[in-house]
């Protein structure tokens, strides 16, 4: 642990108390993991781009509850949470528009069904599903760090 | 058929572009949004050459077949509503390049605007009522967003109100469709219609008297009427449209309330569910109350906004009222009183919206300030008032007379007599506004300096009040078949939409 990290881990001004700062860091991960796993598995059981980025969020969400708005606003800013959100959106629609292509309809499966990979099976689902779990994360992360936003202006504002 | 999708995803593709490249360099964004309509005007007139050969088009997403997958389906009334759209949303995107010059964010505004393109792009040509109820959301939330753009105390209230009123009647619709697909095991319009038809001639099943029926026809009556925002249903149109910017009151009063309102009600009621008498009489009554209530409570009011608000919930109950009716020559009717409620309802708004501009002000003790120097925008208001009022040469004339023919033959004479009386409340209160600006102020127009609106906005009114004098013309015949009748017939036949749709 670096001493800056150090500082916000054992800082009580900032955030909760340490067990739960403790506890956030060993689960952060594993819940990130967890929408990842659930956002890549969509198309063979239930779950898909929804619930993994919304897990995803959750997992970011925990992180400001845990250590305060100010360390985790410092990583994960609006802007780049935005750019996210704008590639997810961007992602799904050159995915439909590829369809296009060869004169067949919007959002054809363009790929052959026997992929290599077997996440591929499905066609272009998975990569859907990719999409939507960006989307989806970046945007309910963005609707939290937005309202806490509008909180810190109006306790600046008194 | 490349250009469907296309009517929605060109202006999603405006929004991703403007929020990458034009946030910081904002008259990019105005570009980019005008280059936008411009390419969907021109899709626009491909489709509406290939829909004169064939009648309709289903456009499959992804390759899935009609009852199962997602359809786009131009016909004759996706053509009509989506002329009316694509024409008013031009003149407001013309419009607001000028009036939002020197606004805060302006790429919020285009990106919002171009948002709302697409949702109602979408809202006209689903082909399944949950992808319909998708589209509605994506335009609605846009356009709460859009009315509190100016942040200020009034518009954040306002927007709050329509919010509230929107999310009520975004859940009765979708109940009414977790109903109707519980009940029926399918979401597309025309395959709704189907197994209907075919349940009511099994005879386990009497349309009329079927409990779960008319369960889903009131939620969705409710809803929609919700956001068209007629009479029982009208308190947040008035605090919504007052302090939005003009633009944005614009497309609220001409397309958002008219699209996600009427023309849902139209295909799921006639379309999808099938009408019954006493749907229609219930349709004729909310016309008939949102005509009077609106007609006298604009009476009274002294803003300009506020006034024009009113006499909008006023005007849209006669485009119900011709609905409820329910006659051919009736729709007919409703349906050319659409376009020319677009028409002059815009152009009342764009000259309140450039007193405004000059004045920041719209009260009408300032009107004739503003009058004097701009006669442009007097001579659009005058002309609005006159086609709202029904003096001959504007549109609105054509409109109401046909709307009170068609009463006539049907036999509600009452109706033509209520029709009559809420026209001349509406001249008593336009004469009032308008003479308020005419006649009083005796300062000369020497005292005042000239007060004019940018070119844009001059040419966005000259457009409208050019259509304003020759709407009439729809009526002819040769137009009115290539675009009126198609609308009409689909409407007026029960059964051709399901069959002409399934067997293509």
């Amino acid at each position: 642990m670096s001493v800056e990290k150090r500082q916000y881990y054992f800082d009580q001004s900032k955030g909760m108390g340490i067990i739960v700062k403790t506890v956030t860091r060993l689960t952060v991960g594993i819940v990130f993991l967890f929408g990842i796993n659930v956002a890549l598995k969509g198309h063979l059981v239930p779950g898909g781009g929804v619930a993994g980025g919304g897990a995803i969020a959750l997992a970011l969400l925990s992180l400001i509850l845990a250590f305060g708005k100010e360390t985790a606003l410092k990583n994960i800013n609006r802007k780049r949470i935005t750019m996210i959100a704008t590639l997810g959106m961007m992602m799904f629609l050159f995915l439909g528009l590829i369809g296009l292509i060869g004169g067949n309809l919007f959002s054809t499966h363009f790929m052959d069904n026997e992929g290599k990979f077997g996440i591929l099976k499905a066609n272009i689902i998975p990569l859907f599903n990719i999409a939507i779990c960006l989307l989806v994360g970046s945007g309910v992360y963005t609707i939290f760090i937005t309202l806490i936003m509008l909180q810190v202006r109006k306790g600046s504002d008194k | 058929m490349l250009e469907i999708p296309l009517l929605i995803i060109v202006p999603l593709l405006g929004v991703f572009l403007i929020v990458a490249v034009a946030r910081k360099r904002s008259p990019v964004a105005g570009i980019i949004s005008i280059l936008a309509i411009c390419l969907i005007i021109y899709l626009y007139k491909n489709v509406l050459c290939a829909i004169a050969n064939s009648g309709s088009i289903v456009y499959e997403i992804g390759g899935w077949s009609m009852p199962e997958g997602i359809n786009l389906i131009v016909d004759g009334l996706a053509v009509f509503m989506l002329g009316i759209v694509y024409f008013i949303s031009f003149l407001c995107l013309l419009y607001s390049i000028a009036y939002m010059k020197n606004s805060f964010d302006k790429w919020k505004y285009y990106t919002l605007f171009l948002l709302l393109m697409s949702g109602i792009s979408g809202v006209v040509l689903a082909g399944d009522i949950f992808t319909l109820f998708v589209f509605l959301e994506i335009s609605a939330i846009a356009s709460y967003a859009l009315v509190s753009i100016s942040l200020e105390g009034g518009a954040l209230y306002g927007a709050f109100g329509y919010m509230r009123m929107g999310m009520i009647s975004s859940v009765l619709i979708l109940l009414g469709i977790a109903i109707s697909y519980n009940y029926l095991s399918t979401l597309s319009i025309a395959d709704v219609s189907l197994q209907l038809g075919i349940r009511n001639q099994a005879g386990n099943m009497l349309l009329n008297n079927n409990i779960v029926i008319i369960f889903i026809s009131l939620l969705f009556l409710t809803g929609f009427a919700l956001k068209v925002g007629l009479v029982p249903f009208h308190f947040w149109v008035v605090d919504a449209h007052a302090f939005a910017p003009a633009p944005v009151v614009m497309m609220l009063s001409a397309l958002i309330m008219p699209v996600l309102g009427i023309y849902p009600m139209l295909r799921i009621f006639f379309n999808m569910v099938g009408i019954t008498p006493r749907l229609l009489s219930l349709m004729m009554i909310m016309g008939i109350l949102s005509m009077i209530i609106g007609a006298l409570f604009s009476l009274r009011e002294k803003n300009i906004k506020r006034f024009l608000s009113y006499n909008c919930i006023s005007e849209l109950g006669f485009v119900v009222l011709g609905i409820g009716i329910g006659t051919k020559l009736a729709i007919a009717g409703a349906f050319l009183h659409m376009i020319s409620h677009a028409i002059s309802s815009s152009l009342l708004y764009a000259s309140a919206g450039a007193m405004d501009y000059a004045r920041k002000h719209s009260d009408e003790k300032n009107i004739d300030i503003t009058f004097k120097t701009m006669p442009l925008t007097k001579g659009a208001s005058v002309i609005g008032a006159l086609s709202v009022i029904g003096i001959p040469p504007f549109n609105g004339f054509w409109s109401k007379m046909i709307i009170i023919t068609a009463a006539w033959i049907a036999g509600y004479k009452g109706n033509c007599l209520i029709i009559v009386i809420v026209l001349i409340l509406n001249a008593v209160s336009f004469l009032k506004i308008q003479t308020a600006g005419m006649v009083r102020g005796d300062k000369k127009k020497s005292d005042f300096a000239a007060l004019e609106v940018p070119f844009l906005m001059r040419l966005c009114m000259i457009i409208l009040v050019c259509f304003s004098l020759f709407s009439g013309i729809l009526w002819l015949s040769s137009a009115r078949e290539a675009f009126l009748d198609p609308a009409v017939k689909l409407i007026s036949q029960k059964h051709s939409y399901s069959q002409h749709i399934l067997w293509k």
